[in-house]
């Protein structure tokens, strides 16, 4: 009977990790077909995106991938925290914290860009900048909102998938931010 | 790897990442509504794959326990990073 219920427990274990990583590459995956699109129409369309990328703003988005990046520090360290509830419950609620201070800060500058949007001057830049970065942006709320539910009821497997994808999300912008600000 | 010394990895490789992401963050800002040199944009993008590094091993905690996923998470950020600097070679030679 325990051997039937260790093996129930592993199957679900291995389900739960392969979905895991099914999931990671499926946000790879998507994000790189953007990139792609972003980096082919940038070459049929260099002048336009040369402009559009001056109208950006690097010093906001830097300061922004600072804050995310110390988000993905506070993610892992609620994975290190295990069994120490309480101090698991501070490191999510300061991840999520993180996280939805990095959108208030995009949507301040999505506020200096918005009227640049329709601009016939710069091209497809505009759409696929709003496109790709609200994607992402999506991504961040959706997940900030996970960890603060998993911050209230925290369970290590559910952590440990939510981190990972908190991760993965960091890592996009971290790539994100010199292909569509400044290359 | 006992969780002593992963704790201790993590706090090292953590505050890294953190430092050369003040560095890139810095750096950037420099070229507000310019044209960032393509020597910059390559050292940013180097810096990019770093920090990947060292979130994918030691942040994510795939460090000796998954080679073969590190492997193929830090090739993503790589291929990109080159693509980018292709794009970014080719405007200049292009014009």
């Amino acid at each position: 009977m325990a051997d039937v219920a260790a093996s129930q427990v592993e199957t679900q274990d291995e389900g739960g990790d392969l979905l895991l990583w099914i999931l990671v590459w499926s946000e790879l995956a998507t994000f790189g077909v953007l990139f792609c699109a972003f980096l082919t129409v940038s070459l049929f369309q260099p002048a336009e995106f040369a402009l559009g990328k001056l109208q950006l703003s690097p010093r906001i988005a830097g300061f922004n991938t600072v804050v995310l990046v110390a988000s993905s520090w506070t993610a892992a360290l609620a994975v290190q925290a295990g069994a120490a509830r309480r101090l698991q419950q501070i490191y999510l609620a300061a991840t999520a914290s993180l996280g939805l201070g990095f959108v208030a800060v995009k949507l301040v500058e999505y506020g200096q860009e918005i009227s640049k949007a329709a601009d016939p001057a710069f091209g497809s830049f505009f759409e696929l900048y709003f496109l790709i970065t609200g994607f992402h942006l999506a991504h961040v709320v959706f997940l900030a909102l996970v960890l603060i539910l998993l911050a209230c009821r925290p369970r290590q497997s559910d952590v440990v998938m939510a981190t990972t994808i908190w991760h993965v999300v960091d890592l996009i912008w971290l790539v994100m931010f010199p292909l569509l600000y400044l290359g | 790897m006992a969780p002593r010394r992963r704790s201790s990895r993590l706090f090292v490789s953590a505050s890294w990442v953190l430092m050369l992401t003040i560095l890139g963050a810095l750096t950037a800002a420099q070229w507000k509504h310019q044209p960032v040199p393509v020597t910059v944009i390559c050292l940013l993008l180097v810096l990019t794959v770093i920090k990947a590094r060292l979130i994918v091993l030691d942040v994510m905690g795939l460090r000796g326990v998954r080679p073969a996923t590190a492997a193929a998470l830090l090739a993503w950020p790589a291929f990109f990073a080159i693509a980018g600097l292709g794009r970014a070679l080719g405007a200049i030679w292009i014009g």
